[in-house]
């Protein structure tokens, strides 16, 4: 956290909330009220129909609650913490995320620490993240580079792309699970589908721990 | 008018993640022994300022007297719940909570309370402890436990937003 830029609480019920995150940008609210607390946080409250678009510098710690209603945070945003019932929830660079919700699609662009996401039926995509902490329970968890990770989901299927040398695991009861490793990489893997297929085209060694484990999907690590 | 009572405690709700794929999918031996497992765990953690209200289909409903130990017992079930799924077959559960006032109602209790720790538990992962920012002000210090705001979760029937906490062992 930089205590010297905001922390912005954005609420609201329902509806669509887009925020812009940019260098030197100031702070400001379209579609809401804005009010600022004693402890230095800005809240920001709509129960206009409209969207609401708040812009704010670069780098601003995000915490955004909804029930239903698009959430959408362009540009680069500090910490972002979100928890919605239902809507699409695209964030394209963030330091940190939290995410929590039941449906509606995930689609992240960056993180550069944790990204914890929990949803329920969503399909939850990240273009990178540093580590990678995501579990659902019917959606597919795809991520294209990560560091390290740890999925978990009943039916959805699991894609992982590794950078190498990070710990990977992911756990389905019946989705497959696909990891990517970089080409030449030895993993040091422990692979277990109790009634699927597994494959690893990956040698044994020390490039990093990858886990996966199934009841009943499809393993299979393959070099990218 | 029924004459009711209201109560002071902690309302925790656990449930199985992806019950409903795992029978589906699976069949009804195993949702059986899940929730057999479910409940044993439940049983034998629990302290005696605690109890088990009623099942809820894949889930359980528990009161707790006091905040503070319910904060702990949760946390000491994730560890058990872990320790179960090192096998084959895993044994996800995802814990909410909330401290209120709900009624009395025979040995059930209701109300907007009960609704609210029920939202929070739906959004809890599997192996988490999610509570309101009321719990954790009640529990106080945890030994072993901070907690990380999450941000604030609405729920029908109640205006404005509730700060929402993870439990964490640390």
């Amino acid at each position: 956290m930089n205590d010297s830029l905001p922390r912005l609480h954005i609420s609201r019920r329902s509806g669509k909330v887009r925020v812009v995150a940019e260098p030197g940008a100031q702070v400001s609210v379209e579609g809401g009220s804005l009010e600022s607390r004693d402890d230095g946080t800005l809240e920001i409250h709509s129960l206009a129909s409209s969207t609401l678009v708040v812009t704010c510098p670069a780098g601003s710690d995000l915490t955004i609650s909804t029930s239903s209603g698009a959430i959408e945070v362009r540009g680069e945003a500090g910490s972002v913490r979100v928890t919605t019932k239902s809507g699409n929830l695209a964030i394209e660079h963030a330091s940190a995320i939290d995410a929590r919700g039941a449906s509606g699609r995930v689609e992240v662009g960056t993180c550069t620490g944790e990204c914890h996401v929990v949803f329920v039926s969503s399909k939850v995509h990240v273009d990178a993240a540093r580590r990678a902490v995501i579990a659902t329970v019917s959606g597919n968890i795809e991520v294209d580079e990560v560091d390290e990770a740890e999925v978990k989901t009943v039916s959805g299927n699991v894609e992982l792309g590794a950078r190498g040398g990070g710990r990977l695991a992911a756990r389905t009861i019946s989705g497959s699970i696909k990891i990517l490793v970089p080409d030449g990489d030895r993993p040091t893997t422990h692979l277990r589908s109790v009634s699927g297929r597994v494959s690893c085209e990956c040698d044994d060694g020390n490039d990093g721990d990858i886990t996966a484990k199934t009841v009943s999907g499809r393993i299979k690590v393959t070099c990218r | 008018m029924p004459v009711t009572t209201t109560l002071a405690g902690t309302i925790v709700f656990t449930d199985i993640v992806g019950f409903t794929q795992l029978t589906d999918e699976h069949g009804d031996d195993l949702a059986l022994t899940l929730l057999e497992r479910q409940e044993l765990l439940v049983r034998r953690t629990l302290p005696e300022t605690a109890r088990v209200v009623k099942e809820l289909g894949d889930g359980l409903l528990l009161w707790f007297d006091d905040a503070n130990a319910a904060i702990a017992t949760c946390l000491d079930l994730q560890r058990a719940f872990e320790d179960e799924s090192e096998g084959d077959m895993p044994m996800w559960v995802r814990i909410g909570m909330h401290w209120g006032c709900p009624r009395a109602r025979g040995d059930d209790i209701v109300g907007r309370d009960v609704n609210l720790a029920a939202r929070i538990s739906e959004l809890a992962g599997p192996g988490e402890v999610l509570c309101s920012e009321a719990t954790a002000e009640r529990a106080g210090a945890v030994p072993g436990v901070e907690f990380e705001p999450l941000g604030s979760v609405f729920v029908r029937g109640i205006a404005d937003a509730v700060p929402l906490m993870r439990a964490i062992s640390v």
